[in-house]
């Protein structure tokens, strides 16, 4: 089990490292990206790039480094080491390269809440270097965009969370960027805001052909909005490509999700000794067991419920999903 | 640069219990601490310790004898000579005001040394004492001459005031310019009585042909609404500078200045822009603060145009050196990226200011150490500036305080250009 983990690790490298050395620039690429807090590092050896129009994921669990990197992409932190280029030049060097062209979404609400959105947007607009009817066209645009346009004299404070983060984005939209960067932009939203906020960074990337690297935990988000993923964990991109691409890392292999009636520690344990289980995950209301595919484990399986006596509710075979390639490469899941 | 001014005032506008603490908390304050503590400026001199060095080149015998030797040369009846050296000897007017600074009434609160001149300018120097008074020489004579003959230069006393005790110093003046104008209008009533035109010696401005003059001060001393409606305001401009280091953080917390980095601005213009909203936003709590003083309170009602275009001016280099101040506590808000500074700054420091300034209380009858500590704060100097200016001391008084601050406001900047500068985010 260990050698076919380590010989996914390598695969995912080197096609990591065929895309970086594709002999052209990419829109924004990064190389080796290094940063430490002290002694502590937060970011390593991250390699990635966004080609123009692409909308790229960056998926991890809360504290992987998601946000350190964007930092370092958007010029706002200083790497320890590496770079990041935008069209060829160095991003570290002359943070000035990018700024102009970059729309960012903080996972804060980066705005005033005291003032009113329109007076955010003019605020933002003028520091853009917007003003007169260009400015005023494009805070209307933008305000259409994310659908505010009939609540645009209220305060920001007053705005529901969801309408906070459409705003939020709306600041990002206003001098047109080349590509936009959205650091989990949905986080403690309700699912009707969610669910706009989606269709909305679909449309950018698809109707106006903008680049997206947008960051979160929540995988279905991830799946239905990027062409490519990177995946990350305690600071490192553990696995990249397509999510036929990553899921066919499990290829081989098949998830049985077993449904209890509550949780069963000893049933857990009998499944991880026996022959044939790749890897053992209790979870709130179940177990999920990964195998080779077709690997005949179910009448072993009911065999050990019955002699622990524990009662399954329900049982499925499922085809990996990208949780499971997470789950399969840290041990772990998105949201622990 | 305007845009970041007019959104910084815009965010304290609307933050409505900022705005009261700002305005309406300094009004309340001048209203309590100037009617509980108007004893102090006004009557109740118990809790002053105010001392003045005399120096007394006159020598007071040889004057009258001088004086009675001219009146025996006069061509006039005997009789008159008497009356005159009979008047020379009981009005002699530098024993009369000895009399009146040493006496019962003004001896409890007011204590008179005669030293030589060398002395007394090292006493006042290191604030031994509040004003020094210079009896000149020839003074009997002379004063004698004009007062009952109407001959010869009116005798001038010569006071000089200590660097930072102007609040006693004025009420010091303005006892001894009472005892001249007393002296002088008893004087002209007396020649009126031997038929000289009593209106014209008598008026205010022919002082100095009559006797003696006094030409520090002719306002009236400050009242204690007059002198906390200034104390409260200088103090509650210091929390403009802390309220928005505060919200510095919370711009920098809430990735805000983030955002404006990426809009490609140097990050100096966000602590200029910071600067200049602190400065402005002082600028506009003065005026309405002593707007409303003056309508309010009364404070400085009497005072002229003069005074209130003198005032926009200090108010206008105060505010400056709080923009610096509100520069220094955003750019170590920004860098150490926590909001314990302002919180510090505006929970103890600026009452600690306050205190040293003398804002709470007059300052001048505390240590060295206290008094020096606060003509080096941005409040103490205002304030001394304030009641300087307000007493009618011209601008050779304030033009030092006004470097003084300026000088401050210099150095604020620079300390906070160089936090700003080595701060954490690119």
């Amino acid at each position: 089990m260990l050698s076919s983990f380590f010989y996914t690790l390598k695969e995912i490298n080197q096609t990591v490292s065929k895309m970086a050395l594709k002999g052209e620039y990419a829109v924004l690429e990064t190389t080796n990206l290094k940063k430490m807090f002290k002694k502590n590092v937060a970011v390593s050896d991250v390699n990635l790039y966004l080609d123009k129009g692409e909308s790229v994921g960056l998926l991890g669990p809360n504290g992987a480094g998601k946000s350190t990197a964007i930092s370092m992409i958007s010029s706002l932190v200083k790497p320890t080491a590496g770079d990041v280029t935008w069209h060829g030049k160095s991003v570290v060097k002359d943070p000035n390269v990018i700024r102009m062209y970059l729309g960012v979404v903080p996972q804060d609400i980066a705005l005033y809440k005291e003032l009113t959105a329109v007076e955010n947007l003019r605020f933002f607009g003028r520091i853009y270097g917007l003003k007169g009817k260009a400015l005023e066209s494009q805070m209307a645009n933008v305000l259409e965009i994310v659908g505010l346009t009939e609540r645009k004299n209220e305060l920001v404070k007053h705005y529901s969370g969801g309408m906070q983060r459409r705003i939020n984005i709306a600041v990002a939209l206003l001098h047109e960027p080349e590509i936009i960067i959205m650091d989990e932009p949905t986080v403690g939203i309700d699912p009707q805001s969610r669910n706009y906020i989606l269709e909305m960074v679909q449309k950018l990337n698809q109707e106006k052909g903008m680049t997206v690297l947008y960051t979160s935990h929540y995988m279905e988000e991830v799946e239905r909005l990027c062409d490519r993923i990177y995946i990350m964990d305690h600071g490192k991109v553990i696995a990249s490509g397509t999510k036929q691409e990553l899921t066919s890392i499990l290829s081989s292999e098949e998830t049985i999700w077993i449904e209890l009636d509550r949780s069963y520690p000893d049933l857990a344990a009998e499944l991880n000794e026996m022959e044939g289980v790749l890897r053992v995950t209790e979870t709130d209301n179940g177990i999920k067991l990964i195998t080779p595919k077709n690997s005949r484990l179910l009448g072993s399986i009911f065999q050990a419920a019955e002699r622990q006596q524990v009662q399954i509710t329900s049982l499925n075979v499922q085809v990996p999903t990208l949780e499971d390639v997470f789950l399969h490469l840290t041990g772990r899941k998105l949201r622990d | 640069m305007l845009s970041f001014l007019k959104k910084d005032v815009m965010v304290l506008i609307r933050d409505r219990t900022e705005l009261l603490v700002l305005l309406l908390m300094p009004i309340i304050l001048t209203v309590i601490l100037g009617f509980a503590l108007k004893g102090m400026f006004a009557g109740g001199f118990s809790s002053f310790d105010m001392k003045v060095a005399v120096v007394d080149h006159n020598d007071r015998q040889a004057g009258i004898e001088q004086f009675t030797e001219e009146v025996k040369q006069l061509s006039v009846p005997e009789e008159a000579k008497d009356r005159l050296i009979e008047a020379a000897e009981s009005s002699e007017p530098s024993a009369l005001m000895m009399n009146m600074l040493e006496g019962d009434e003004l001896g409890q609160v007011l204590e008179t040394e005669k030293v030589n001149e060398n002395k007394a300018i090292e006493a006042l120097e290191n604030g031994k004492v509040t004003a020094l008074l210079k009896i000149p020489e020839n003074f009997t004579y002379l004063s004698l001459k004009k007062m009952l003959l109407d001959e010869g230069k009116s005798a001038e006393l010569e006071m000089v005031e200590g660097k930072d005790s102007s609040l006693m110093a004025g009420i010091f003046y303005d006892t001894v310019e009472r005892f001249v104008r007393t002296f002088n209008f008893e004087t002209a009533i007396a020649q009126a009585a031997d038929g000289t035109d009593v209106t014209r010696k008598s008026s205010e401005g022919n002082q100095e042909d009559l006797g003696g003059v006094i030409t520090v001060t002719d306002q009236e001393p400050i009242s204690s609404i007059e002198y906390y409606s200034i104390g409260m305001a200088v103090m509650f401009a210091m929390f403009v500078a802390s309220t928005i280091a505060s919200k510095a953080y919370v711009e920098n917390y809430q990735n805000v200045f983030a955002r404006i980095l990426l809009s490609g601005k140097h990050p100096l213009l966000f602590l200029s822009g910071k600067a200049i909203s602190t400065t402005v936003l002082v600028f506009i709590q003065l005026v309405l603060l002593f707007g409303m003083g003056r309508l309010v309170l009364q404070a400085f009602a009497d005072n002229s145009w003069r005074f209130w275009l003198g005032m926009l001016v200090i108010g206008a280099v105060f505010s400056l050196c709080i923009g610096g101040l509100g520069a220094l506590l955003t750019a170590i808000t920004v860098k150490s990226e926590s909001n314990v500074v302002p919180g510090i700054f505006a929970g103890g420091i600026v009452t600690v200011l306050a205190m040293l300034g003398g804002s709470f209380f007059p300052v001048s009858g505390m240590p060295a150490l206290f008094t020096t500590l606060g003509n080096w704060t941005p409040n103490g100097i205002m304030l001394n500036m304030t009641l300087q200016w307000a007493q009618g001391l011209g601008m050779s008084y304030i033009l030092p305080l006004i470097f003084r601050l300026l000088l401050l406001t210099v150095v604020l900047i620079a300390v906070s250009l160089l936090i700003f500068s080595k701060r954490r985010a690119a």
